[in-house]
């Protein structure tokens, strides 16, 4: 059970009109963010985060990095609901099913090119407490990404600091659709729905 | 030294305006907003979502807004983040001894049952694994409202974002917020660490 329930309809119209974005990449409304609109500016200007964050640009990494790079904070900070909503994303922008299951295991597997494996080591020692970040994987990262690139990839990692706190304390409901794809992609590696039911 | 340098300027006029925000709660631009200015559409809307978790609520106030996001920085370790929010604690009317003695929220007499459901529950929240349980969750309902909880926990996750991106970012610590946090926070053990900027 989360901690406070959602709302079940949409605050206003503002906001309304925000949730396609949502619907569009998971398939449905996240519960995280209709529980956040109790308090309607910061839903909002969440969502307004959210999407600049994954706005992709011709020197950034593609949504479906993006939503890898997701995958991999999660996986670091604990958040079981984020780890289904990443996987949910990262399908939506094309992942297969391979680079999904596989995740976790990025830094062994060959699924994942040298500069994924670049962002990727960033966002694990960036979502870890404490902080694992150091000079070999600021450098790393520089050898493959812009200097703007890092900036929006730290932007992802940052974004799910965000949200890893938000529903692993809010303990948020996982939507279906949801459970069923963290199940299918990721049960055999040990996803379990836990708090999120 | 920073992974990515802050810019000089700002980008456009938007910018400059959002700069308000941070201005106003710290009385600098700080070089994470700077920084981020590389993309500027995150910059604007990052300061849009730290001015609506960070605004006062009615009984979420400015000053304990910040004493929350202290314990969370504490929890998470990040020393960027710790010193802006001495720095803004002060600006809204925090005493020496509470910005001093937040690391001991547990068991200093400066903060109310009610303060102390809601520290417990940042703490946890920012730990790693999570660390909220049954106990915690209900202590914070025996005091707040749903809606403020969700206040509450917009604070805990916007320093889950500033946690992270300042003590990977590695971000330069400004002279103003340097010089007040080692005075009233060094006898506690804090030291500027990565962001010394060299």
């Amino acid at each position: 059970m989360p901690l406070v329930a959602p709302l079940t309809e949409p605050c206003d119209d503002e906001l309304a009109a925000m949730l396609p974005f949502f619907e569009k990449v998971l398939g449905v409304v996240p519960n995280s963010i209709l529980t956040m609109q109790r308090r309607p500016a910061m839903a909002k200007a969440f969502a307004g985060l959210n999407t600049a964050v994954m706005e992709e640009h011709a020197d950034g990494p593609t949504g479906e990095q993006k939503r890898l790079i997701g995958a991999v904070a999660s996986y670091a900070a604990g958040c079981r609901y984020c780890q289904a909503h990443t996987a949910l994303g990262a399908q939506s922008h094309g992942a297969s099913d391979a680079r999904v299951e596989n995740i976790w295991d990025w830094e062994r597997s060959d699924l994942y090119t040298p500069a994924e494996k670049a962002a990727f080591a960033f966002a694990q020692a960036a979502a870890s407490v404490p902080n694992g970040v150091d000079e070999a994987i600021g450098a790393a990262l520089k050898a493959h990404w812009s200097d703007a690139a890092i900036v929006e990839i730290l932007g992802v990692v940052a974004l799910f600091g965000f949200l890893n706190r938000w529903n692993d304390s809010m303990g948020t409901t996982l939507e279906p659709i949801g459970v069923e794809t963290a199940t299918a992609r990721l049960g055999a590696k040990g996803w379990t729905v836990g708090k999120h039911m | 030294m920073p992974i990515v340098e802050p810019l000089a300027e700002h980008q456009d006029e938007e910018l400059a305006a959002l700069a308000s925000i941070y201005i106003d709660a710290l009385g600098f631009v700080p070089n994470s907003f700077m920084t981020l200015q590389r993309r500027p559409a995150i910059a604007k809307a990052l300061a849009t979502l730290v001015g609506a978790t960070m605004a006062p609520d009615e009984r979420v106030t400015s000053e304990f807004k910040r004493c929350i996001a202290q314990v969370a920085s504490y929890a998470s370790g990040c020393r960027y983040c710790q010193a802006h929010l001495a720095t803004a604690s002060r600006r809204f009317g925090a005493s020496d001894e509470r910005i001093a003695n937040i690391w001991n929220w547990e068991r200093s007499d400066l903060f109310t049952p009610a303060e102390k459901a809601a520290l417990k529950f940042a703490q946890a929240a920012a730990s790693v694994p999570n660390a909220i349980d049954a106990e915690i969750e209900a202590e914070l309902k025996a005091h707040w409202s749903d809606d403020e909880i969700v206040e509450i926990l917009g604070v805990v996750s916007i320093f889950g974002f500033l946690n992270r991106w300042n003590d990977s970012m590695g971000t330069t610590l400004e002279p103003e917020p340097a010089a007040f946090t080692k005075e009233v926070l060094g006898p506690k053990g804090w030291t500027i660490g990565k962001h010394g900027g060299d």
